[in-house]
């Protein structure tokens, strides 16, 4: 009967929590699941059309999705892999006493707390064709080409540049996230090892990896999610970089066909949200 | 329980995923410059008598514009606080909306509902909202009616709706743009002014170092609607439109593809790449190019840098004279109540009353010139700094406003599914694969045809 009444109560507790949920994420998921079945008209006082799948066929049916999505695939596997193995790289190097440290954690926060337009900026002026530093010491100082390569108007290198600048943004917070956790760990577990002549790797192996497991998971986790969606970075940074949020805002806003979007958005809501149960099941398994 | 456990915890798993995904959605932007200059002005409006204005009841409208930055701001709150001394029963509240997507985002966003009563627009987002049946063109034409036969006829032959019956704004001020090159350059070198297709090139062949970091040209070749704005201005000085007399697509006309041919020669001799707005003034205040297409809005940065005397402007001319230009309007949005519309009606009328005008073309002096020769020719206009700095191409200012022309307009009609066209950014797409990606002109002009036609067709 107590468990009961206690189980009443948890409920009624989280039940403002659940509440909130429902209206502001609830509401919008299921409003978007019916646009994406409809017509939409610009405007409000035009009733919708029914299309059945249509606006899934379209988007299944054009290629540009395919390629967008291979973009978006590849994007997200080496920003998240790079910036969490650079985060705790570098998480893993300053877990120790030593002169300068505070200002050297400041200066690897900068990237991240400053306002993504104005990085994206400077990255632009230093790649630029006339004037950016990154030509003038290769055509100036190098003397390695004759002309200024077209750093973000070309796919490959746009991709590279726009990859790049994004694992030099966001490692941070994996290096946060890493160094708080790498405090936490008992310093026996590492005196135990060395007396039984564990090499680095395997102290790492058994006992860093295995310790920060939770921890990994979650910035992982909300890392492939962060940047399977992100537009910002991708967009300002270069147009040649097609990945399948700048696809999506192109159909909401520039052809301005919510249904469409909204039928993108649910197919890759369903691609992203079995992604994520499938790594945490068959990958971070210490739950 | 443990299922029911399990069930919670997908549940809220998706919840996060989806929230998570939607925070990841805003487009910064970059914003212009502020330009402070809030010259205050004298109400010439007829106030309405105070038992009129007790007996109203409160009315509240919204007025969404992009003057982001804090000085206009604070010009257009001058401007509110005077209407609103004047319409005491009506309260504005001003919604500023940073850049040019976000902008686009957001009218799409408030159009399925809660439009701001008043916004503010450029010709393709007015012709979008008329096309979407969201823009109130009886209260439009009564603002318009108000100021019979006081704006320029080029700007009312922007202004019409497709039909010709009626406008789809209410013009506030204009911009155009045209080909900015160094006369002292061009004399030191013998070259005739950049007016012609031909002196253009020749002037671009002459200047092209490249060894030196010095090119010919700034041509614009941005994947985004400054491309369009420049490329049409060639287009047009040779008669080729986007659409045709009907309104059908019209891209891979003969005389498109000249046009298209022409500029992927020109761009030979251009900085190379993505040349948005900051590349190609840049490029022209720093002296890396002795021409570039921008807009009258580089006056206020030539009249700073001391270069403003060095300065010449040209139209671009083929057959024909041919300049683009872009009217900032007001729209009135349908679908509002009595009071909200009779309140935005008094107070488009007075944005666009001479003193208030003058005030808000104040805001961004050079870049904003006037749609109404009484408010150019007006003393209170003409007393600014900047304004005085380029009283010497004010006749070439004005020249380009008479010959604007616009993908869109053929034959006196103003087609409205042209905003969808530049919006989708069809055109632009098509001038930087042009020229960045190198395809050949009649390739881009037949895949951008059809994509014209299938924009149409929807």
């Amino acid at each position: 009967m107590n468990r009961k009444k206690e189980m009443i109560a948890g409920f009624l507790l989280i039940a403002p929590s659940i509440l909130l949920i429902v209206l502001l994420i609830g509401y919008p998921m299921i409003y978007n699941f019916m646009i994406s079945f409809h017509k939409v008209p610009v405007n409000p006082k035009k009733s919708m059309q029914f299309v059945g799948f249509g606006n899934f066929t379209k988007t299944l049916a054009d290629p540009s999705f395919y390629s967008a999505l291979m973009v978006t695939l590849l994007f997200t596997v080496l920003v998240v892999f790079l910036s969490t193995a650079a985060g705790l790289a570098v998480a893993i190097l300053l877990n120790r006493r030593f002169f300068g440290k505070k200002i050297i954690k400041a200066l690897i926060l900068l990237p991240y707390i400053v306002p993504s337009v104005s990085l994206i900026f400077a990255w632009k002026y230093m790649f630029n064709n006339t004037y950016g530093i990154v030509n003038y010491l290769f055509l100036d100082v190098l003397k390695v080409a004759d002309r200024a390569p077209l750093w973000f108007d070309r796919p490959i290198s746009a991709f590279v540049l726009v990859m790049l600048f994004c694992v030099w943004k966001f490692f941070p917070y994996a290096f946060m996230s890493f160094y708080a956790i790498l405090q936490t760990i008992d310093k026996t577990l590492y005196e135990a090892a060395d007396v039984d002549g564990a090499n680095g790797w395997q102290k790492f192996k058994v006992i860093t990896l295995q310790e920060i497991m939770p921890v990994l998971a979650t910035v992982v986790t909300l890392r492939t999610i962060w940047v399977f969606y992100m537009y910002t970075e991708v967009a300002l940074l270069s147009g040649q970089v097609k990945t399948i949020s700048v696809y999506l805002y192109e159909n909401a806003f520039s052809m301005r066909d919510m249904g469409k979007a909204a039928a993108i958005s649910i197919l890759l809501f369903a691609m992203i949200f079995g992604f994520i149960m499938l790594v945490r099941k068959k990958v971070f398994r210490y739950e | 329980m443990k299922k029911m456990k399990k069930t919670l915890a997908v549940i809220l798993a998706a919840a996060m995923t989806f929230s998570l995904a939607a925070c990841g959605g805003e487009k910064a932007e970059e914003t212009p410059q502020p330009q402070p200059d809030t010259a205050p002005a004298e109400n010439q409006s007829e106030a309405p008598s105070v038992e009129e204005t007790e007996e109203r009841d409160p009315v509240a409208i919204q007025f969404m514009h992009s003057m982001v930055e804090e000085e206009r701001q604070q010009t257009i709150q001058g401007l509110i606080d005077k209407f609103e001394e004047e319409y005491s029963w009506i309260t504005v509240e001003q919604v500023p909306v940073d850049g040019d997507s976000a902008y686009d985002t957001k009218l799409t966003a408030f159009a399925g509902g809660g439009m701001p009563a008043v916004i503010e627009v450029n010709q393709n987002r007015a012709k979008w909202l008329v096309g979407n049946e969201l823009a109130d063109l009886d209260a439009i034409r009564e603002v318009i009616e108000s100021k019979s036969g006081e704006y320029y006829d080029a700007i009312l032959k922007i202004n019409t709706t497709e039909d010709g019956q009626n406008f789809i704004g209410v013009p506030v001020g204009g911009w155009v743009q045209g080909i900015w090159y160094n006369k002292t350059a061009f004399e030191e070198k013998g070259l005739e002014a950049p007016d012609t297709w031909d002196n253009i090139l020749a002037a671009a062949e002459t200047f092209y170092d490249p060894d030196n970091k010095k090119y010919g040209i700034a041509l614009p070749t941005v994947d985004g609607s400054f491309s369009e704005q420049s490329f049409s201005q060639f287009a047009l000085s040779v008669g080729a439109n986007a659409l045709n007399a009907d309104g059908e697509a019209d891209f891979n006309s003969d005389k498109m593809i000249k046009a298209l041919t022409f500029y992927k020669e020109l761009y030979q001799y251009s900085i190379q790449g993505s040349n948005g707005t900051t590349e190609v003034k840049d490029a022209l205040l720093n002296g890396s190019v002795p021409m570039g297409i921008y807009s009258t809005y580089i006056l206020k940065d030539l009249i700073n840098e001391g270069m403003m005397d060095d300065f010449g402007f040209a139209l671009v001319t083929g057959e024909n004279s041919a300049s683009y230009g872009s009217v900032g309007m007001l729209s009135i949005s349908e679908g509002l109540n009595d009071e909200e519309r009779e309140a935005a009606v008094l107070f488009v009328k007075f944005l666009v009353e001479k003193e208030n005008n003058i005030e808000w073309l104040h805001m961004a002096p050079g870049g904003q010139q006037p749609v109404m020769p009484a408010v150019a020719d007006d003393p209170a206009y003409l007393d600014n700094e900047i304004i005085k700095g380029f009283e010497g191409l004010s006749s070439e200012i004005s020249a380009a406003f008479g010959s604007i022309s616009l993908f869109g307009i053929v034959d006196g009609r103003n087609f409205v599914s042209m905003g969808d066209i530049t919006s989708s950014n069809v055109i632009s797409r098509a001038i930087y694969d042009l020229t960045v990606n190198g395809k050949e002109p009649a390739d881009v002009a037949d895949e951008t045809q059809k994509q014209i036609e299938a924009l149409i067709s929807e």
